[in-house]
């Protein structure tokens, strides 16, 4: 591959061929091609998680998974979420607690954060909340409300039917 | 509070939340125009450099480029709010390590970045000025030689090479005063260069129809301040201009000014195309704003009882490559420089400098968390050498509604007392806090813990703004402002505001995002003003269409209008009558299509708080005409300090805030949080750092914010609700506050740890650890 | 740029051989963003995803450890390894965040050999041996040997590091890895990798080594001797501090100076000591 040539995976379900230009990254095949931007650009680097998505099944940064290594894989981003209940769940308490606020950020977390509930056993506890998100950096909200939600969250979806009302 | 309205204190979540959390709001980033091109910037590697030549041939013949600009190829028309000293592209001279030095558009992002490093740009290197002490120093290179020649505000008061501002803020006899003071403590405290770090970077889409109008998309908190420096910029009638705002992730100030609209829109022009820039975070952390870094000099004096009598206070700030809102910066730091204390005799004074670094301007707190960090420690210095409590000797001297500001205002409303008692008492402060001096503080394993308090005032009254409130068909409401929501939730606060005044469910109200096209005027969305300021506009303007209303019903009803009452729920009814009543949608029915015309309502204002008392101060080239409505807060912070490695974690902290009256609590309790942790972080963590001119740590993985980990779960927000006359409802602002206080109150519970202080922030673990070490060779 | 998917270390190799200045990628964690910035522009990618087995963590009978270059962060994050070997674990588990983790490597994060990174230090207390393949054959060399400079490693330009090695963990032996960084996340200030075989709270073998103190990972024998038959208390530790501050040569940054760097080191190594000392105690 030296020029542009076309990538073969699934996003959010439907198999996609997308032309990729060389050096190019998953976040720009996604933001790009795909016209799928709910995956946000915020460093580029690996260290904001604003473009956090799953990549057979595990959270990954867009910006460091290079578009054409990604050929085959199965790609989830945040839109591919939609009608998830553990994401339906997780969304409900964060705009109830005031977890969203400029939502650069906001996508990133709700893909790590649906990928810590489908992974975990029992509800995480606020410890393992703030240490998974570790990696997405908010500037708006100081973590209080979107660790309390995440935590509200948890106890709802994992090891439980999920999308049932808080108790 | 039992006659408030339904809609006002209620925790609404942000209507926007449903469309963050599925990704689908709309970023500037992620919009696209028909045929749109992609630009990218080259910027200065030299601080300070003459341009001899740049050779552009390289870049124009890529295929795919459709425009290359320097500076050489717009029109030298500078711009700037005090000081016209700022162009698109460097014109003849770089005076930053990455100010922009020549633009592309090309037909995708890869073209216009492989175009911009193509070209070549020849520099004669200057001797650049890099600190304040170089900016002020005898035979001092002036950053802009050609200073005098440019268009300015008048009484800048600058006096030296490379200042741009000097003011003075001063009351009583200081000199005279020092000999009534039994205690007095003289320090130099530095705090540092600041970056917004606002997770979007800055963005903007441009194009021009056929008719030569101009749209602009940007992330932006002032469609206006767009338009208006647009207009300047490119030699257009603002009515040419239509500046409008997509969703803007974050900005804390950095986006409040100006930022690449003028840049975008040449190259739309010299294009005929739409084209869109958004900088890489290496860019934005490169070539747009920081805090002012600076040096504060602070000598206060008390009585042995404990009654604060003077300060004399003198601060630099350091203004970077190009003034932007230095005087105001400047000017707003010493109005705060007094503190919430009524203390007789002071002289404040400062001023603001150029240097060959990135240009400051308003960074959430606009000059006062420079000023606050110096004056709260300075006051928990001397608490400790008068052997007072530091809450106690911040609550003696305490300004309390109806005491008056530096300057003669009357304080209109004031909960600083509750907050510094509630604060505390949450604490749990006397049982935390054994004493202060070295190794109080209870720790294992070479840690010291300490507690330490702030207490600090902003405004939320400036300048001006305006509303319009439509009645639609249907009876619901059209609500139209010029607000941005930068995600602290200006829209759900004003609309709850509007619906209040109406006395209707807020889902009855639709309010349009700032659009210079669509919505009336507002200065800009910052100083913590919006819902004290536009919440004031929306609540006339509401009040306009309920005098409509009522007008309607009376008419109908055949009744004098004082026989007609608003009910709850958009209905509209004879007094005592409860049968008798139209609902919003009759009346705006018979307004539409019977008599009278379509219900609207305006509202706008100019800040109209008292006066300065220009008999009672010495004022001297004071920045704002009128500026006020004080907002009051104070802080409790539980730290401890690793003794081996120097590091301070925050264990916990109590954040009370006088709001006057929180619109929506939760939005209240996440500015809080939010503003608190960012100054934490400013106390503790964040520096922009230069070597030789050269910015050393311009990327998120260099230059670090907190993570969740690194942060407790226990930031308690206090919200305290004294009423102010003037706010809609009683409320007043909270935007910046909660990052004033956080660096002093954390350096007090250092303080109280480790019996150091500590007059330089971010208190790195290297520069605590160093404080260790010097205390333990004495 | 061209990318290369082989399926085979012989292929991978091949490819490498054949197109000057190629690099292998294999979770890009580090590669990418450096791409990103411009900081590299190699013509040729050796993509590693789809070399079959090299993500494989193998347990051998008796505690001993093969583990494909490839196997994620993550993966040895969560191997619960016995011993000593749970320095490797520890220190995997600070390595940035989880999504970096689910697809960096530990034989990328080891053939970058930045020397704050928190592998490198651990692979050498743990004394794994590697083993690169070559035009010529396949090699093994410890871990010790394996980091040269700065970014250096003693791989040759048409190498691959495609397996570590580690020796079933002493009886007795406990590992632990003290990172201190400015905030979660970011690389070393200064990090402590210690592994220590101990016999009825005697120390009979020690390996300290520090990580972002050095152009790579830093280990002196005569610091680890001086733990050696020692209770590892105050004095001797003390002793291994202050020698392996003497010996070290931090870099400066905005991390911290290297005077600050150098400072911190003996407390460090002593909560590393500490730290392995406890799970020692927990298990007795």
């Amino acid at each position: 591959m030296t020029a542009a040539a076309g990538v073969g995976l699934t996003v959010n379900g439907d198999p996609l061929t997308l032309v990729a230009g060389p050096g190019a990254t998953l976040l720009d095949l996604l933001r790009g091609a795909a016209q799928l931007t709910g995956s946000k650009r915020g460093c580029n680097s690996g260290v904001c998680g604003a473009c956090t998505v799953l990549v057979d099944g595990r959270a990954a940064r867009a910006c460091l998974m290079l578009a054409a290594d990604c050929a085959g894989r199965d790609v989830v981003t945040v839109e591919g979420l939609d009608g998830d209940p553990n994401a339906a769940v997780l969304g409900e308490e964060m705009a109830k607690s005031g977890a969203v606020q400029c939502g650069y950020c906001t996508p990133g977390i709700v893909v790590a954060l649906t990928d810590l509930f489908r992974s975990a056993v029992e509800p995480p506890d606020a410890e393992a909340v703030r240490h998974w998100l570790g990696g997405n950096i908010c500037r708006c909200t100081g973590y209080v409300s979107i660790v309390e939600a995440a935590v509200r969250a948890g106890g709802r979806c994992v090891g439980s039917e999920p999308g049932l009302p808080a108790q | 509070m039992n006659d408030l309205p339904e809609a006002i204190g209620k925790r609404l979540p942000r209507r926007d939340a449903a469309d963050k959390l599925a990704g689908a709001a709309r970023y500037t980033d992620d919009l696209a125009r028909p045929g749109m091109l992609h630009a990218a910037i080259l910027g200065s590697p030299w601080p300070s450099a003459r341009i001899l030549g740049i050779d552009t041939a390289a870049a124009r013949a890529l295929p795919g480029v459709k425009a290359v600009l320097t500076g050489a190829d717009l029109p030298e028309r500078r711009w700037g709010l005090f000081v016209y000293d700022e162009t698109a592209l460097a014109a003849g001279v770089v005076r930053y390590v990455g100010e922009p030095v020549a633009a592309v558009a090309a037909a995708d992002l890869a073209t216009a970045r492989a175009a911009a490093a193509l070209i070549e740009v020849d520099y004669e290197e200057l001797t650049p000025v890099l600190s304040i002490e170089e900016a002020l120093r005898d035979g001092a290179v002036p950053v802009h030689p050609h200073f005098d020649s440019y268009e300015k505000r008048p009484d800048l008061g600058f006096e030296r090479v490379n200042e741009i501002a000097r003011q003075e803020f001063s009351e009583g006899d200081v000199e005279a005063a020092w000999a009534d003071c039994d205690v007095v403590v003289d320090g130099v405290y530095e705090v540092p260069s600041q970056s917004h770090v606002y997770l979007e970077p800055v963005s903007a889409i441009a194009e021009f129809d056929r008719a030569g109008k101009l749209t602009v998309r940007s992330a932006n908190q002032s469609v206006n301040k767009v338009q208006a420096t647009l207009s300047r910029a490119l030699d257009l009638p603002m009515s040419k201009i239509r500046a409008t705002t997509p969703a803007v992730g974050g900005a804390f100030g950095g986006k409040s000014g100006v930022t690449v609209q003028p840049l975008v829109a040449h190259l739309a022009r010299a294009t005929g195309r739409p084209v869109r820039l958004t900088l890489t975070r290496e860019e934005d952390f490169m070539m747009m704003r920081r805090r002012h870094p600076a040096i504060v000099r602070v000598k206060t004096g008390a009585k042995a009882d404990g009654t604060l009598v003077a300060r004399d206070l003198e601060i630099v700030y350091d203004g970077g490559a190009y003034a932007e809102d230095s005087p105001a910066v400047l000017g707003f730091g010493l109005l705060m420089a007094r503190g919430p204390y009524a203390i007789p005799h002071c002289r404040l004074r400062g001023s603001a400098v150029y240097t060959n670094r990135l240009r400051a301007a308003g960074f959430r707190g606009y000059g006062n968390p420079q000023v606050t960090f110096a004056t709260e420690a300075q006051i928990d210095e001397l608490a400790d050498k008068l052997g007072l409590d530091p809450v106690d000797f911040r609550l003696k001297n305490a300004v309390t509604t109806g005491g008056r500001w530096i300057g003669g205002q009357t304080i209109t409303s004031c909960g600083l007392a509750e907050c510094l008692t509630r604060a505390r008492d949450a604490a749990g402060w006397t049982g935390k806090r054994p004493g202060s001096g070295a190794g109080t503080g209870a720790g294992a394993n070479g840690r010291l813990r300490g507690v330490g308090v702030s207490a600090f005032a902003h405004i939320c009254g400036l300048l001006g703004t305006s509303a319009t409130v439509r009645l639609l068909e249907d009876g619901t409401v059209a609500l139209a402002h010029s607000a941005v929501d930068l995600g602290q939730g200006a829209e759900a606060a004003l609309a709850q505001i509007c619906a209040g005044a109406l006395d209707i469910d807020i889902d009855r109200i639709d309010s349009t995002s700032a659009d210079s096209g669509a919505a009336p005027y507002n200065w800009s969305t910052g100083g913590s003003r919006v819902t004290y300021m536009v919440g004031r506009a929306v609540v006339k303007a509401a009040d306009s269409v309920r005098e409509q209303i009522v007008r309607h019903a009376a008419e109908t009803f055949e009744c004098a209008p004082g026989d007609i009452e608003i009910r709850p729920g958009g209905r509209a009814g004879i007094v005592g009558v409860p049968e008798k009543e139209l609902s919003f949608g009759d009346i705006s029915l018979r307004a539409h299509y019977q008599a009278g015309g379509p219900i609207i309502g305006s509202g706008g204002l100019v800040y109209d708080g008292e006066a300065f008392d220009y008999k009672e101060a010495l004022i001297r080239n004071y920045p704002f005409a009128r500026i006020g409505t004080y907002i009051f807060g104070a802080h409790v912070v539980e730290v401890e300090v690793d003794t081996v490695t120097g590091k301070v974690e925050i264990l916990r902290a109590w954040a009370a805030h006088d709001v006057g009256r929180a619109i929506n609590p939760t939005a209240v309790e996440g500015q809080i949080q939010g503003g608190f942790v960012q100054g934490a972080g400013y106390a503790l963590v964040e520096e922009l750092l230069w070597e030789d001119g050269q910015p050393i740590n311009p990327s998120m993985m260099d230059y670090k914010v907190y993570g969740a980990p690194d942060l407790p779960l226990e930031i308690h927000p206090i919200v305290v609700e004294d009423p102010e006359p003037s706010g809609p409802f009683g409320a007043k602002g909270i935007g910046e506050p909660p990052l004033v206080g956080a660096a002093p109150a954390i350096a007090n519970a250092v303080a109280n740890a480790t019996g150091l202080r500590l007059r330089t922030i971010p208190m790195t673990p290297e520069r605590v650890l160093d404080a260790l070490a010097a205390a333990a060779e004495e | 740029m061209q990318l290369f998917h082989p399926t085979t270390i012989d292929e991978a190799v091949t490819l490498l051989a054949a197109h000057e200045e190629a690099r292998c990628i294999a979770g890009g964690q580090t590669l990418v963003a450096m791409l990103n910035l411009g900081l590299l522009d190699p013509p040729a990618l050796v993509s590693l995803r789809k070399v079959e087995g090299l993500d494989r963590l193998v347990r051998h009978a008796g505690g001993g450890v093969t583990m494909g270059a490839a196997v994620t962060q993550a993966a040895l994050a969560a191997a619960g390894l016995p011993g000593a070997l749970a320095v490797l674990c520890e220190a995997a588990q600070q390595v940035a965040h989880p999504a970096i983790r689910n697809f960096g490597t530990v034989g990328g994060a080891l053939c970058h050999a930045d020397p704050a990174a928190d592998l490198p230090p651990a692979f050498v207390a743990a004394d794994a041996r590697l083993t690169a393949v070559g035009p010529t054959g396949e090699r093994s060399l410890s871990a010790g040997d394996f980091f040269v400079d700065y970014l250096t490693t003693a791989l040759a330009e048409d190498e691959i590091l495609t397996a570590i090695h580690l020796l079933p963990p002493p009886t007795g032996s406990v590992g632990a890895y003290y990172k201190f960084a400015r905030v979660d996340g970011d690389y070393a200030t200064v990090s402590v990798a210690a592994t220590l075989t101990l016999e009825g709270g005697v120390c009979r073998a020690a390996r300290i080594v520090l990580g972002s103190c050095a152009a790579g990972p830093l280990r002196l024998d005569a610091a680890d001797e001086a733990l050696a038959d020692t209770r590892p208390d105050g004095k001797a530790v003390a002793r291994a501090g202050a020698l392996l501050q003497e010996a070290a040569e931090p870099l400066a940054d905005m991390r911290g100076s290297a005077e600050y760097r150098r400072r911190i080191i003996p407390g460090l190594v002593a909560r590393a000591v500490e730290a392995a000392m406890a799970k020692s105690e927990a298990r007795s």
